[in-house]
């Protein structure tokens, strides 16, 4: 029987079951990029994405098409996380870095050398500024499905970033415009790197 | 390409609500959280060059090719779910 000869309810429910696969495949990237920001280790992120896919997929029946697919994933794995971060400590998460610049594709030349420092200064962060910050500042979440995803006041979300921001303005050693070289983080964290392997 | 789509995916996201390269998504919803978005303002250079690294740092995790496992998973499901409806 071919797809258009079977009943219509069939048809339809293929059709479901191909968009939702299509929509996990598309983010995926993204799943894993706020796995490996969570975790930093990537067995673990891989772990963990796998883990989502699973119950994502067991429990595609309470995904609302039209809704933001991301943020449904986002919640899934923060819940793994968290739930395997109680069982197991702090084994899952990665606390400098290492393995997130060990994954990551090659940035330009001068974007290498200052992603590990970031990195490094990112990973330092505790887990709950670090999963906002990258939610609303990389991921695309609003703050409001950044605030359903922890479950907590839209108010906590931008407490959370804001402290973030200042911590990782700290340890990058950046308190003002002058830090920033010719107007960007990125130029000032090439800039010390450069002088320290000269030096 | 499973992974480049889904890489482009990502990419867009994080180009922010309106299409800005550099955090803009952060800075665009920060309004009531942080002070004015005046370029001259200390605190919004700061912000925005942490913004610039962090998409960056996200966007060259999204970029990694997806491990083989993830995608035969997703097949396996698929394959299990057309078997079941048999």
């Amino acid at each position: 029987m071919t797809d258009d000869d079977a009943p219509p309810k069939m048809r339809r429910v293929d059709a479901q079951t191909r968009d939702f696969r299509d929509g996990l495949i598309a983010e995926m990237p993204s799943l894993r990029a706020f796995a490996i920001s969570l975790s930093g280790r990537l067995e673990s992120a891989d772990d963990l994405v796998q883990e989502t896919l699973l119950k994502a997929w067991a429990n595609a029946h309470s995904y609302q098409p039209g809704t933001n697919m991301r943020a449904w994933l986002f919640t899934i794995l923060r819940n793994t996380f968290f739930s395997l971060r109680r069982q197991h400590g702090r084994e899952v998460q990665d606390t400098d870095g290492i393995y997130s610049q060990r994954l990551a594709t090659p940035a330009a030349q001068e974007g290498a050398l200052d992603l590990a420092d970031f990195r490094v200064a990112l990973a330092k962060l505790p887990v709950e500024q670090r999963e906002v910050l990258i939610m609303v500042g990389a991921s695309g979440l609003s703050y409001e499905e950044a605030a359903t995803v922890c479950n907590i006041a839209v108010g906590t979300v931008k407490s959370r970033i804001s402290r973030a921001r200042a911590a990782l303005a700290d340890l990058l050693g950046i308190s003002g415009p002058e830090d920033l070289g010719a107007g960007s983080a990125t130029d000032a964290i090439v800039k010390r790197s450069t002088v320290g392997e000269a030096g | 390409m499973i992974s480049s789509s889904g890489g482009e995916d990502a990419h867009d996201s994080m180009r922010g609500r309106d299409g800005d390269p550099g955090g803009g998504n952060l800075r665009a919803q920060a309004k009531d959280a942080t002070p004015p978005a005046d370029p001259s303002n200390k605190d919004y250079l700061v912000n925005d060059a942490i913004g610039k690294a962090l998409q960056a740092h996200y966007r060259s995790l999204a970029d990694a090719p997806l491990p083989d496992r993830l995608l035969i998973l997703l097949a396996e499901l698929e394959a299990k779910d057309s078997d079941d409806d048999r």
